[in-house]
């Protein structure tokens, strides 16, 4: 089945939205992601260019600023409101496991 | 020692697994991407060792760009961060080097990617192999009518198989490109909504095959033409058309230095191209018209004929050998026939031999004598070739009243010495018009006059021997 296109988010759109809490440019995400999340995750180049300019259409993300071809966006409303779903379904899949398997 | 070097690479556009492979063996030998275009990829040379490749592909790029766009710009920084350096790039695809030990990959999100070469394929690749589909169909098309009309002919001459050789090995190689590409498509989508990346497999080796094909098909074609002018034409063809693709390319590469915008580098260039191939076509077709009507050809053949002129029109003079001329047949005193003889034998289906001896035009009462012999390479097209001479007239008859029309009957076949024969009449009326058939020998021979047995015994002697 293909994914409905951020109906879910994966780990790296997840974190790219995530920094995109605080503005920031594209290439500050790039380090720090894998900083954040202790190298676990990491987003190349050319897949955080994409997903930054899907973001951007969809308006999920705003620019803020551009210096020359150094561009800054922020998180919009529609923005942290997908990424709110996005913690409420992970939230509600920690909550299943913990029923089955009880706390740790 | 050279410091650059140019190659021909045979990849297919989506093909990035085995470019980045052959760019990484290339590294490894010394030698580092620096541009590629239409005429080859170019190297510059550098100290030999292990340079990572990634090829991956901007779908609003396009080799009618003057330059890389503001937003492609940003995209390459993006990958400078991590230590990815443009090589080179045509059109969507884009040749990033890294020096870096384990770099991060430049796509770290299969389904993505996978959208990002299909986007790409979809605004050049993708339409020209289709476009390239359709005129190779297109050519298929007039080659089966030109076969239901005269499969006898195009098949004994080398110029029209060497041009069917040239649209099937297209057809193959867009029908090979297409069906490939579709089919990595489908199943890398598959593999990316599970997370993996799908290594692409491309026709670089089938492309090499079918050029090598395709040259020892040219050269087979240029030998196997009889005369030199003939060649000489074959390769001035061969030669326009590379100039053709060579001047539309050079005003692509001008625009592009002037900055011209790509909507208007591409309308411009695709306008030149028609408008070039039409001044090839139409100034090659000129030429031959105007070497035609002054014998130009003629007086570059190994044995160029006499020529005389006849109430203000010019006619030829042959003096070529004949197997069988009219003298053999019956009493003839007049010496001044023309004697053609036209030998095609380097098709591998069949050869044909066509004769002609004719009288001056001021003496067209004298007997003429002409006759075509088909020989069969290939023994289970006999009959098939038989067939085909025999319809020939069915064909152009068709639609005439009986008693008009053209029809071959049996004769005895005896007569000839032959396996079959048959007589024309047109309506009631008997011609001397014969089709006498062997095992792998059809002659279609024409007289000017009733043939008795023993000139049709001695005809089909002679041959029978051709």
């Amino acid at each position: 089945m293909p994914r409905i296109k951020f109906q879910t988010l994966t780990e790296q759109m997840f974190y790219i939205l995530l920094c995109l809490n605080t503005e920031c440019c594209g290439m500050d995400i790039m380090d720090k992601i894998p900083a954040m999340t202790s190298g676990r995750v990491i987003v190349g180049s050319g897949t955080l260019y994409n997903l930054l300019d899907q973001f951007a259409k969809d308006g999920i993300i705003r620019e803020t600023k551009a210096e020359g071809r150094r561009r800054s966006y922020l998180l919009t409303d529609k923005g942290k409101g997908l990424l709110e779903q996005e913690y409420q379904r992970l939230s509600h899949q920690m909550m299943d496991y913990r029923r089955i398997f009880g706390e740790e | 020692m050279r410091d650059t070097k140019r190659r021909i690479e045979a990849f297919s556009f989506y093909d990035h697994t085995g470019i980045e492979a052959h760019l990484e063996k290339m590294a490894a030998k010394g030698w580092l991407l620096e541009r590629m275009t239409g005429f080859g990829w170019v190297y510059r040379r550098i100290e030999p060792g292990r340079v990572k490749f990634t090829v991956t592909y901007y779908p609003r790029a396009s080799e009618f760009d003057p330059e890389p766009s503001e937003q492609q710009k940003t995209f390459y920084d993006f990958c400078q961060h991590s230590g990815w350096e443009i090589a080179a790039s045509l059109g969507q695809m884009q040749v990033f080097y890294n020096e870096r030990e384990n770099p991060v990959p430049i796509d770290t999100d299969a389904v993505l990617e996978v959208e990002n070469i299909h986007n790409s394929a979809r605004r050049g690749y993708l339409p020209a192999y289709f476009v390239l589909l359709a005129i190779a169909f297109f050519q298929g098309f007039l080659v089966v009518q030109r076969f239901r009309q005269d499969a006898v002919g195009l098949l004994v001459e080398t110029s029209n198989l060497f041009t069917i050789f040239c649209w099937l090995i297209l057809c193959v190689l867009c029908l090979a490109e297409l069906s490939g590409y579709f089919r990595w498509h489908r199943k890398a989508r598959r593999a990316a909504e599970q997370g993996i990346f799908m290594d692409t497999w491309g026709h670089g080796r089938l492309a090499v095959f079918l050029l090598a094909a395709l040259l020892a098909a040219t050269v087979y074609w240029l030998f196997s033409l009889g005369e030199d002018y003939e060649r000489m034409i074959g390769l001035f063809s061969m030669f326009s058309i590379f100039l053709l693709i060579l001047l539309v390319n050079v005003i692509k590469l001008l625009l592009k230095k002037k900055r011209v915008s790509a909507g208007i580098n591409r309308t411009i260039t695709i306008v030149s191209c028609i408008v070039l191939s039409i001044a090839v076509t139409g100034g090659l077709t000129a030429l031959a018209i105007t070497g035609v009507k002054n014998g130009f050809f003629e007086k570059l053949e190994k044995k160029a004929p006499e020529v005389y002129a006849y109430k203000g029109v010019t006619f030829s003079v042959y003096h070529h050998e004949l197997p069988l001329r009219v003298e053999d047949l019956r009493d003839s005193d007049y010496g001044e026939y023309s004697t053609f003889w036209k030998a095609r034998e380097s098709s591998p289906f069949l050869a044909q031999y066509e004769a002609a001896q004719r009288p001056r035009m001021d003496a067209l009462e004298e007997p003429a004598l002409e006759y075509t012999v088909t020989k069969v390479k290939i023994p289970l097209l006999s009959d098939w070739c038989f067939r085909q001479i025999f319809r020939k007239y069915d064909h152009y008859t068709k639609e005439q009243p009986e008693e008009y029309r053209e029809h071959y009957v049996e004769t005895d076949a005896a007569l000839w010495g032959a396996d079959a024969s048959y007589r024309m009449y047109y309506g009631e009326t008997p011609r001397n018009q014969y089709l006498v058939c062997w095992e792998n020998r059809i002659a279609e021979l024409n007289a000017d006059w009733e043939l008795t047995p023993e000139q049709m015994m001695l005809a089909g002697e002679k041959l029978r021997e051709i």
